[in-house]
């Protein structure tokens, strides 16, 4: 009987290790067929449906809008550097695309070298230079340097190497390092931009280094340009002072020396002198681009603003866009700005006015004298609410009259940013929306264009603080249903 | 007006302005002339019709350098309400748009891709978009790993 019993356990141990078996082969099977299954099923997707040029425009943009940015020091927190190395990660996602990734050298040329650490540059930080630099061909090269210290790192001699094709350069430097001489004896054949609006301010001007550029076109600073400064091909200038300037003069003498110049921006903290200085007040012809951004100014000892001292000063004739912003202690007035557009005699098409403390009496009142605009900005998000121009004054001087001349008739489209609860008044709001719509090719809408009065095509109204109710825009979704461009959201989402 | 006929042959009369936005038809419309003969196409006409009138992008604004400002991928907020559809009409789209030649409107479809892919490790893009790992497990498996392991470990 124990005999038996004996055979019988060993019979099920056999049975057990071939199910055992079984299972196993079953198991692989399976997951066989749930690869199979997943090949299969990305065959369906509708990634696979875009063509080569298509994906290639996709990875382009990704790469163009996220640096890759290459880094010596470790991250304590243990996030992954995937992400900032956007060229890497596409072209770790499948064989397709990374046989487009290593194809196309301009995914590999948006480069950010970020050098802080006192203890040496790693090994693997040059190879990773090494190894962008090498895909990237001959592309021209849009690079970003950061620096903490300036001996002799081999990632900076990797990169002068390629000083040839750097396209655009941003600096950022804690002194004037050693690396900065050696960018004094380079030629920098392809050169269009250069952003050193974050270089030391206690020393000379970043500028100096970039003597033999000979396409820069735009520049970025935050000091007075020296006077080899290669003022003549500039046509995008973007100074960013805090320190300020010592006169209005300097500014004048800069603008001078300009005279291919079309976008101007112009951040200032202080000025020297009288803001009404006879010597410094000119006419530019070229600028069509003009941003303010305003600080409480001090000339001297009389209190002021960056745009009193642009729009009393200069005068440009063929500006068409115009953005003011800032954080100004005190309320804003237009008065200088008014008269600015008087003596320049310009077309204004987009105004923008940022974070800035204007009464809506102020902004009607500029409004009146820019009749051109076509796109208009404003944002309140930085100052009281009894002191946002988006009132339900401005929006009755919006509306569309059938009798008088209307405020801004050409009007194409209107962007409001809002963060008060109050005094917002919906109604007055979509009363003067409505009042400016009328629908192409409509008898209206000729009659409107007869009388000068031009259709808006697109609204945009976001608060940050408030919800929006749906029903009470429900008319606006209309008119999107028949063509007009609307978007009305709040802090429930966006609800048109 | 002129009428477009979808792939399921449903007729939709608009207006040669708001077509006009898609290349293809534009020049379809030239070759053709002056005819009732309908144009068969998928239908864009939504968003033709309200962006009709905005001046047309250039043939080489990709690449102008005039231009001095920075390439973006932002998108107006009515284009992100519109784009706002599941994956599979989103790619729709981008096709729809390379095919009809509608710069703008493919310049959205690719924008919002990328917002998509931005930010993103290569095994959250395959996931998202549903791409299968087919790196050889050898050699270039290998290779790559070396590459990231650089920057996975910072």
């Amino acid at each position: 009987m124990l005999a038996l019993a004996d055979k019988d356990i060993e019979d099920y141990d056999l049975e057990i290790a071939r199910l055992h078996g079984q299972i196993m082969i079953m198991k692989g099977e399976k997951q066989q067929h749930q690869t199979g299954r997943a090949k299969l099923c990305s065959l369906l997707s509708p990634m696979r449906k875009l063509p080569n040029e298509i994906l290639f425009r996709i990875l382009q943009l990704v790469c163009d809008s996220v640096e890759n940015r290459l880094y010596d020091f470790n991250d304590e927190e243990g996030m992954h550097a995937i992400p900032y190395l956007p060229a890497m990660a596409v072209s770790s996602v499948c064989t397709r695309w990374r046989e487009l990734a290593l194809s196309s050298p301009s995914l590999w040329a948006n480069l950010a070298v970020v050098l802080l650490s006192l203890y040496g540059e790693p090994d693997e930080l040059s190879s990773m230079v090494a190894l962008y630099l090498e895909r990237s061909g001959e592309w021209p090269l849009k690079l970003s340097l950061s620096l903490e210290r300036g001996d002799e790192l081999p990632s900076l001699d990797l990169l002068l190497q390629h000083a040839h094709r750097w396209e655009t350069f941003t600096y950022q430097a804690q002194d004037r390092l050693p690396f900065s001489n050696k960018l004094s004896q380079l030629h920098f054949p392809s050169l269009l931009e250069l952003d050193i609006s974050r270089f030391p301010r206690q020393e000379g001007s970043a500028l100096d280094f970039f003597e033999h550029a000979p396409r820069l076109c735009t520049l970025a600073s935050t000091k007075v340009p020296p006077p080899n400064a290669p003022f003549n091909q500039l046509k995008s200038l973007q100074f960013s002072m805090r320190m300020g300037l010592s006169s209005p003069t300097e500014l004048a003498n800069i603008l001078n020396n300009c005279p291919s110049l079309k976008y101007l921006s112009i951040e200032l903290k202080r000025v020297n002198q009288e803001v009404r200085d006879p010597t410094a007040q000119g006419t530019w012809h070229n600028i069509t681009s003009l941003a303010i951004v305003e600080w409480s100014v001090e000339y001297g000892s009389l209190p002021g603003s960056c745009s009193e001292l642009v729009f009393s000063s200069f005068c440009f004739p063929s500006l068409n866009e115009l953005v003011v912003e800032g954080s100004a202690e005190r309320t804003y007035t237009t008065d200088t700005l008014i008269s600015f557009m008087t003596t320049s005699s310009c077309i204004i098409t987009t105004f923008t006015l940022c974070n800035l403390p204007v009464s809506d009496v102020d902004l009607i009142a500029a409004l009146r004298v820019m009749p051109s605009i076509l796109h208009l900005e404003i944002n309140d998000c930085h100052y009281p609410p009894q002191q946002s121009p988006i009132s339900p004054h401005l929006m009755s001087s919006l509306r569309h009259q059938s009798t008088s001349v209307a405020l801004v008739p050409q009007l194409h489209s209107l962007r409001l940013i809002s963060k008060h609860k109050e005094p917002f008044d919906d109604a007055t709001f979509i009363s003067m929306v409505e009042s400016r719509w009328f629908k192409p090719g409509s008898d209206l809408s000729a009659a409107m264009f007869s009388m000068g009065k031009a259709c808006i095509r697109s609204i945009v109204l976001t608060f940050s603080w408030r919800e929006v109710d749906a029903e009470v825009y429900q008319s606006l979704r209309n008119l999107d249903a028949e063509g007009l461009r609307v978007v009305v959201a709040g802090t429930n989402g966006v609800q048109v | 007006m002129v009428t477009l006929v979808t792939s399921d042959n449903e007729k939709f009369n608009a207006e040669k302005e708001v077509v006009e936005r898609s290349v293809l038809i534009k020049n379809m419309l030239e070759d053709v002339g002056e005819s009732d003969q309908p144009i068969p196409l998928p239908m864009f006409l939504e968003y033709c019709e309200h962006h009709r009138g905005e001046p047309l992008p250039a043939p080489d604004a990709d690449t102008s350098q005039d231009d001095t400002r920075k390439r973006t991928t932002d998108i107006s907020e009515w284009d992100q309400k519109f784009i706002t559809v599941d994956q599979e009409m989103l790619f729709e789209i981008i096709l729809a748009a390379n095919y009809l030649d509608i710069k703008s409107l493919l310049d959205v479809g690719c924008k919002t891709v990328a917002n998509m892919i931005k930010g993103k490790t290569p095994e959250e893009i395959r996931k998202l978009f549903n791409i299968v790992n087919d790196f050889t497990p050898r050699r270039r498996c290998a290779q790559i790993k070396k590459e990231n392991e650089w920057a996975e470990d910072r």
